[in-house]
């Protein structure tokens, strides 16, 4: 689904219990317990994701729409791949001070206001603890503990290495790559969740929920 | 040195520069409408903020107030160049500024972070319920079936904004068919009506400024008629810092109503608050300045990035 799909009647949300939220897919009103995982492809929603909206009012729309999409996001009951945070809909990824909180942990220089120098630059996708790109063992292995340090379970990640030591980039939601073999991943991870899940709801604890 | 950062002649940052410079603490004002003199450079040493012939280096910044306003007031009142170069050197300077506040260890009132939750009204509602304050029964929806049968169930019901932006609340009109046609455009915030007097609490660091507001409408901005300072009960004052805490704010505008039969509740956090309304502004920009001034460890007030952790969005299920 895409922005757009939220200007067709029939989302209901209640921010205090979510019994009762209705959601649009296609045509139709669904319920939620029909959903098996949620993944965030973007960090909000643009006036510019919305022709169809009046000229005057998309920003306003787009406000609203972002509003709701974390509302309902951070509430839905299933896995959500990087629930929102408050600066993006697509988690910790999408946000600045979380990356210079990681790279601060690891020891990592934050490069991210310099260029990325033509060599010896790593670009990567981390999807949990899977990397895609053409990279070495070591850049991938401390891609994945900023990513895990940043509380995200994707992330898209620029790293250098002069030789004397790692140093970050770039740091963006996993969907700003595109790199081909980290959609199986984001599958497989939705799916593996979605069992965890429903073996926690047949469970006698989980059933007495 | 503390940083300012926003437009001089706006009352509420204003203000608070006032005050400062009564208590004589090294002051930095960077002037929005100079944007175009301003510059950014990363250096070895740090990174450098010009503003013409002024220089400092944002490593000896202690704190910081941002106070910014948004492009396009900018653009209209014609203190930018409309050229794109220009747009882009302003768009760039402020992104740089917003990420070094995200990561600075100044005190930043309010850090970017939590203040975003701003955006996500129904957030701080629940952070609030989570604190002992009542809150209106809410709905978000783009359909009318769902909102007939929620005003049904609530009677008076209000439509505001769920994502910060700057619109009236009012009372919904179920007879309004123009706009009922137009709901499903977006989901859109509706609120049970809560009656009782307006209360807007200031809380700066750990101190509660507190103003009864009489209004002819609904959102009291509109037909505000009186305002009298009040003291709070001491358990809403003690909700009232808990519910700043935990959206991981150190400064906040809260939105009450005290009900007839003594109920509080909540309906919003504004992590950027024109106190220049009210008329304990005197009081709430010299709390605002001494907190400036403080060290930037003694508020207890540090801001997370995970704050939903904290929020209970299972309730009800």
């Amino acid at each position: 689904m895409d922005p757009s799909d939220l200007s067709r009647p029939g989302w209901v949300h209640y921010p205090e219990m979510s019994e009762g939220d209705r959601m649009v897919l296609g045509q139709d009103g669904t319920a939620l317990s029909r959903l098996d995982g949620v993944v965030p492809a973007l960090d909000a929603v643009h006036p510019f994701d919305l022709p169809h909206v009046r000229s005057e009012d998309r920003s306003f729309v787009a406000s609203e729409m972002t509003a709701f999409l974390r509302s309902w996001l951070l509430s839905v009951d299933c896995p959500v791949l990087d629930r929102p945070i408050a600066e993006s809909l697509s988690g910790p990824a999408g946000c600045t001070s979380t990356w210079s909180q990681a790279s601060r942990a690891l020891g990592v220089p934050d490069r991210r206001h310099a260029p990325i120098p033509r060599f010896r630059s790593h670009r990567m996708t981390v999807i949990g603890d899977h990397v895609f790109g053409r990279v070495t063992e070591a850049a991938a292995s401390l891609a994945i503990a900023m990513t895990r340090e940043a509380g995200a379970v994707g992330a898209h990640l620029t790293i250098g290495d002069d030789g004397e030591g790692a140093e970050l980039y770039a740091a963006e939601p996993w969907w700003c790559s595109g790199h081909p073999g980290a959609l199986g991943a984001l599958l497989s991870w939705i799916s593996q969740m979605a069992r965890a899940r429903r073996r926690d709801q047949l469970s006698p604890a989980g059933s007495r929920r | 040195v503390i940083l300012l950062w926003g437009l001089p002649q706006e009352e509420t940052l204003s203000s608070v520069y006032n005050a400062l410079l009564t208590r004589t603490a090294e002051t930095f004002f960077l002037d929005q409408r100079r944007a175009l003199a301003t510059r950014l450079r990363h250096t070895d040493e740090g990174v450098v903020l010009t503003l013409g012939s002024q220089q400092i280096s944002l490593g000896d910044v202690t704190s910081v107030y941002p106070r910014p306003y948004p492009v396009p007031a900018l653009t209209h009142r014609g203190s930018r160049s409309s050229h794109p170069a220009a747009e882009r050197h302003v768009a760039r300077l402020e992104a740089e500024l917003w990420r070094w506040m995200t990561a600075t260890r100044a005190r930043v009132i309010n850090h970017p972070t939590p203040a975003a939750t701003n955006c996500t009204k129904p957030l701080q509602t629940q952070a609030a319920a989570a604190c002992g304050f009542a809150v209106p029964t809410s709905l978000i929806t783009n359909d009318v079936g769902a909102l007939r049968a929620f005003a049904r169930q609530h009677g008076v019901v209000v439509v505001k904004s769920a994502g910060g932006s700057r619109v009236f609340t009012q009372a919904l009109d179920l007879t309004d068919a123009e706009r009922l046609e137009r709901l499903s455009t977006s989901p859109t915030y509706f609120q049970q009506y809560v009656a009782g007097r307006n209360v807007r609490v200031h809380v700066v660091g750990g101190l509660l400024f507190a103003v009864e507001v009489d209004a002819t409408e609904i959102d009291y901005r509109k037909g505000t008629t009186e305002m009298r300072r009040i003291r709070l009960p001491a358990p809403v004052g003690s909700r009232c810092l808990q519910v700043t805490r935990q959206l991981g704010l150190v400064v906040a505008g809260l939105d009450l109503i005290h009900t007839g039969d003594e109920e509080w509740y909540f309906l919003e956090a504004n992590p950027a608050p024109a106190f220049a309304f009210y008329p304990d502004r005197n009081d709430v920009a010299a709390a605002i300045a001494d907190l400036l001034i403080s060290p930037p460890n003694s508020c207890c007030l540090v801001p997370r990035s995970d704050w939903r952790t904290e929020v209970d969005t299972t309730r009800g299920l």
